[in-house]
């Protein structure tokens, strides 16, 4: 309820700036038939926002442990589990073959190796001796009965001096000092 | 209160029903839209901030009709809908712009300036400038005593705060913009 004389009263008690102020009016202004078009623009928004389909919320997606959960219980599933078990059998089969065929040709290439007397096998060194190491060379020399016999006839002289130049460059110092 | 009883018992028959909602919120607005929009006004200023609010504001009114369970009037449960609205979009306002006291004041008389629909001389912006400074509940008081004109027992029932507090703010709010006057 409005009470504008008490109201007056009350202000020129306590200010007679705003009560006179007051007096002049606030300074806001509406345009024109605004109420009337506030209503309309209320009710469109109304029926705007009513029309557009209210998005429903994306329930959360399950955990990684119900996922990895869900994808063991699809594939433990019987024909599944048999398939896989299927699977992880020819696997296992295959590296067991494999593996003994290895063992095989392994047996057989020393098998074979063990009927060439040491000859052949002094000749095939000669042969191929660009194809060794001197590490390896030396090493063989040291374990054989009858060393090795390096044919220099059959060498190139440029061959002859690589060999030494490895041979050098394998030994230490003290050892050229004792051949020295 | 502003409507009778038995108007509001009526406006919230017809909401309550989906055939004639709308008539019922024609009349709600029919009723209350003027005062709830003067509400607004006084508290954001400009009239084009205050239609955004008071818009927004009753799109919430009819939104929620259905929970009000008329333990106030219809128009202080409305009341409250449109303070709290303006009250956020202050806020919100405040924090977009200025910080300083003078550069708030400054962007207020700018604003109020560029308004088409504030025809107010100087005396009347300085009395908005000393307004915006006040705390929003002190300047709600405020509003509600002088431009209103409200007697205190109708505040005290809208507000809920008993009509010392109400006398002692409404005063205190007085004394501030007297000082900024005379500043």
């Amino acid at each position: 309820m409005k009470r504008p004389d008490e109201l007056r009263k009350e202000l020129e008690d306590l200010s007679p700036r705003l009560l006179k102020l007051k007096e002049q009016g606030e300074g806001f202004n509406i345009p024109a038939n605004y109420f009337q078009r506030l209503q309309k623009e209320v009710l469109e928004k109304v029926q705007a926002t009513e029309n557009v389909p209210t998005s429903t919320p994306v329930p959360p997606g399950p955990s990684w442990l119900d996922q990895l959960k869900e994808q063991m219980q699809f594939l433990l599933q019987p024909r599944w589990a048999l398939s896989l078990a299927s699977v992880a059998l020819l696997i296992t089969l295959g590296i067991t073959w494999l593996y003994q065929q290895n063992q095989v040709t392994t047996g057989r290439v020393g098998t074979e190796l063990a009927k060439l007397d040491q000859q052949t096998l002094d000749a095939y060194i000669q042969d191929n001796l660009h194809e060794f190491d001197t590490e390896t060379l030396m090493e063989f020399a040291s374990n054989q009965d009858h060393p090795l016999q390096l044919n220099f006839d059959e060498l190139q002289p440029e061959e002859i001096d690589q060999y030494f130049d490895e041979l050098i460059q394998d030994l230490d110092d003290e050892t050229i000092k004792e051949f020295l | 209160m502003p409507q009778a009883k038995t108007s509001d018992e009526q406006i919230l028959g017809l909401m309550r029903n989906p055939k004639t909602l709308e008539k019922g919120f024609r009349l709600l607005m029919d009723a209350y839209q003027d005062r709830l929009y003067w509400q607004v006004r006084r508290l954001v200023t400009d009239h084009e901030d205050a239609n955004d609010v008071i818009q927004n504001a009753l799109v919430k009114v009819f939104r929620n009709i259905e929970q009000f369970e008329a333990k106030s009037g219809l128009y202080t449960w409305m009341y409250r809908i449109v303070t709290n609205e303006a009250i956020t979009f202050l806020k919100q306002r405040k924090r977009r712009s200025a910080t300083s006291i003078d550069d708030a004041n400054i962007n207020l008389a700018n604003r109020l300036q560029a308004d088409s629909f504030f025809d107010g001389d100087e005396a009347q912006i300085r009395l908005q400038q000393a307004l915006q400074m006040l705390p929003d509940r002190q300047k709600e008081v405020f509003n509600l005593r002088y431009y209103e004109e409200m007697s205190y027992e109708d505040i005290s029932k809208l507000l809920n705060i008993s009509v010392g507090s109400l006398k002692a703010s409404f005063h205190h709010a007085v004394k501030k913009v007297e000082q900024f006057f005379a500043a």
